[in-house]
């Protein structure tokens, strides 16, 4: 009996002991241990593909850490990372969160606080971004990269017609997609977007015009002329004027339409390169990239996004310190910023990283460096961005599939949106 | 009566044995359940009382709820959205009830008729919808509805009709959900459905051809009615399916045009995961599940009723 008690006794205390010494080793730091940290990094399509490019010479430097990219999709992203911040289990130690999502995140306390890894390199982005990234003046999102509003366009069809190169305003742009537009071999000038996929690129249109939605306090602007103006310019371009197409962005109608050379123009964020180089293969050369337009002659050379990221890290997470060295080379390193512009066309944030040399060289899609003919000396505009803004992006997007059925103007579309915004946000 | 009573006592004692033995053997096959009860506490029971408690509060996910007593279910009482969403997924799960299981049921006849041939290909065939990922039906779906590059447009085309985009038109919409919905589950229940007509006795139908019924009336007054159980499992299964219609209209439509193919899941979720207000999003849910209940029961006492 005292035999058998011993032995119990012993095989508890060792049981005991090696689960103690087994969570102890795993609450040690991974470089304690003398290996390497793996940490999780979700993001999605082109994201990945940078990501993936510029890993190799992060992990020079950080041979310590190892990164795990998941390429994801970006709708399924935001919401799990939220779940995962909700339960507490799950998350990625990185993510990239899509940067009109981002003000939902910091109030719900998941995100960490990384004020004192932005905060002193903050000369080296947009003032605008530094708001956008701030929740009661801390930084909870480490900027990543942005999109600005560009356009390709085929430039053996404007010179079918007599265009030798890009096009300098929007009134310009009309009369020319008039000539473009070709009814017989279903050719249009550019695609417009409806529903709230086409918010999307509807920004782009709001952000140049000097649009804002929303006041810097997350007001609504009332009684906004200058936001139905530029909803009626979207509604004229197809139905007015009818040289746009209207087709679901990212949709299979929408890829046939660019692989069949149905567009004469494609409006998209500088990333709609990627896309490109995908689904036009064959049209290698044929496509070239323009500013966006301006509004006027004496109008500012400005352009919107289409898109942006932030980059996040989960507060419940134990690689902390690993996530931060990933998170700050994506976000800070020339070199892994200039990566992504490389190998995805994420347009960097970073100043630095903006003049370095390497932007300036042609894309061989394109024959032409797409940061000259589309993003130098262009100034980017931005919204002023509110909580919960898929609301926004679904109000509008069904104000405007009403006003593209003709079940509203576009004033009263922008009114009835403007409404709703007011009865959300005051 | 003392002598005779010594032995029983004896026997009885020893069937029973020592009270720690016997509190064992009473709880083996308690422990034998317990995974399944455990399980269906923490996955199950669990989240449906938690979320129902939810409902009373107001949650963004992660800082702690707020109670707010019943305002969520009065908010939905003003909510028009909601309504609009609860309006779509009514008529559209009744659409795809009738239409699945009128398809189902002519399917299934047309396998279980003696001069088929091919059964077996032709089961599988219709079954092999269910089994392709959704995300595939879905873009194979989209392309034959997009305007004019879609095959229904190209067919149209070729008799000079100019179709709509399917998907963009507010009216058709929620049709072609509908219809690709059909086609997804008609397989699965044509499969339910003929599992039951072959439990229809033959000489019942027999007896009925040798009396002179047609073998429309033979259909009619014979096989239907053998099939009714079969028949109101299957409706009961497609409303359910049908009320909580989500994957076809989140990849095809996004709810769109305008609310027009917003069903009360795709609301629910939206308003859980995208706006972040998850006690609402579970009051939601709960009317919409009230709503499931109710009418499975109506189902259930008018297709049952003649069963009793």
């Amino acid at each position: 009996m005292t035999e058998r008690t011993i032995r119990r006794r012993t095989v508890i205390a060792a049981g005991a002991a090696g689960a103690a010494t087994a969570w102890l080793a795993g609450k040690a730091p991974a470089y304690a241990q003398g290996r390497t940290t793996k940490i999780t990094y979700w993001c999605w399509s082109e994201h990945a593909r940078g990501a993936n490019a510029v890993y190799p010479k992060f992990r020079e430097a950080n041979p310590d850490v190892e990164v795990e990219i998941i390429n994801l999709n970006p709708q399924e992203i935001q919401d799990k990372i939220l779940v995962a911040m909700a339960t507490g289990v799950g998350a990625p130690d990185v993510g990239l969160i899509i940067e009109s999502r981002f003000p939902s995140y910091p109030s719900t306390g998941g995100l960490a606080d990384v004020t004192e890894h932005v905060a002193p390199r903050e000369g080296d982005f947009s003032p605008r971004l530094r708001s956008r990234l701030k929740y009661r003046d801390r930084y909870f999102g480490l900027p990543y990269i942005q999109n600005a509003a560009v356009m390709f366009y085929r430039a053996d069809y404007f010179a079918e017609k007599g265009y030798g190169g890009p096009i300098d305003t929007w009134p310009e742009w009309i009369e020319a997609g008039k000539r473009i537009r070709d009814k017989g071999r279903n050719i249009f000038m550019n695609q417009v977007s409806p529903g709230a996929v086409g918010f999307g690129p509807l920004v782009g249109y709001l952000e140049s015009a000097g649009v804002q939605i929303f006041d810097e306090a997350g007001k609504t602007v009332k009684s906004n002329r200058k936001g139905a103006e530029t909803l009626r310019f979207y509604f004229d371009l197809v139905r007015t004027h009818d040289i746009s197409l209207l087709v679901t962005h990212n949709s299979p109608e929408h890829f046939v339409a660019i692989k069949e050379g149905r567009l004469a123009a494609l409006h998209s964020g500088n990333w709609g390169l990627d896309r490109l180089e995908t689904e036009a293969k064959a049209d290698q050369g044929k496509w070239k990239v323009q500013a966006w337009p301006r509004w006027s002659k004496d109008a500012p050379a400005v352009t919107g996004t289409w898109g942006g990221s932030v980059l996040v890290i989960p507060r419940a997470n134990r690689n902390q310190a690993a996530a931060l060295k990933w998170a700050n080379f994506l976000s800070s390193n020339v070199d892994g910023q200039v990566g992504l512009w490389q190998n995805g066309y994420g347009f960097p944030t970073s100043l630095k990283a903006q003049q370095d040399p390497r932007l300036r060289q042609p894309q061989s899609f394109l024959g032409q460096s797409m940061y000259e003919a589309s993003l130098a000396n262009r100034e980017v505009n931005y919204l002023n961005l509110v909580p919960d803004w898929p609301r926004v992006q679904i109000e509008i997007g069904r104000q405007m599939d009403a006003m593209f059925q003709g079940q509203k103007t576009p004033e009263q579309a922008w009114s009835d949106f403007e409404a709703a915004m007011v009865r959300q946000y005051g | 009566m003392t002598v005779a009573a010594g032995p029983v006592a004896a026997v009885r004692r020893r069937s029973r044995g020592p009270l720690g033995l016997r509190l064992r053997r009473a709880a083996v096959p308690y422990l034998f359940i317990l995974p399944f009860f455990a399980l269906f506490g923490v996955f199950w029971a669990g989240p449906i009382v938690a979320s129902f408690l939810y409902s009373f509060t107001q949650w963004r996910g992660i800082s702690d709820p707020v109670p707010v007593g019943l305002k969520n279910y009065v908010d939905l009482l003003s909510d028009e959205r909601f309504f609009t969403a609860l309006g779509n997924t009514l008529w559209m799960a009744a659409g795809y009830v009738v239409v699945a299981n009128l398809a189902a049921l002519a399917l299934a006849l047309l396998l279980d008729a003696g001069w088929m041939k091919l059964r077996q290909f032709f089961r599988t065939a219709f079954f092999l919808p269910m089994t392709i990922s959704m995300v595939v039906s879905a873009v194979i779906f989209q392309l034959i509805y997009a305007g004019d590059i879609g095959l229904i447009a190209k067919l149209l085309a070729l008799v000079g009709v100019e179709g709509p985009a399917w998907l963009r038109d507010p009216t058709t919409a929620p049709y072609a959900i509908v219809l690709m919905r059909v086609w997804r589950t008609m397989g699965y229940y044509a499969i339910i459905y003929l599992a039951g007509l072959q439990a229809v006795s033959t000489d019942l139908k027999e007896a009925a051809r040798l009396d002179g019924a047609s073998e429309w009336q033979v259909i009619r007054h014979v096989t239907l009615p053998g099939i009714r159980p079969v028949a109101l499992f299957c409706v009961v299964l497609a409303t359910i399916s049908g009320l909580e219609m989500f994957d076809e209209p989140m990849i095809l439509t996004q709810g769109g045009p305008g609310d027009a193919t917003l069903t009360a899941v795709m609301y629910v979720y939206q308003q859980g995961f995208q706006f972040l207000q998850l006690g609402y999003a579970a009051a939601a849910s709960y009317v919409l599940t009230l709503i499931i209940v109710l009418i499975s029961i109506a189902q259930r006492l008018v297709l049952g009723e003649k069963d009793r």
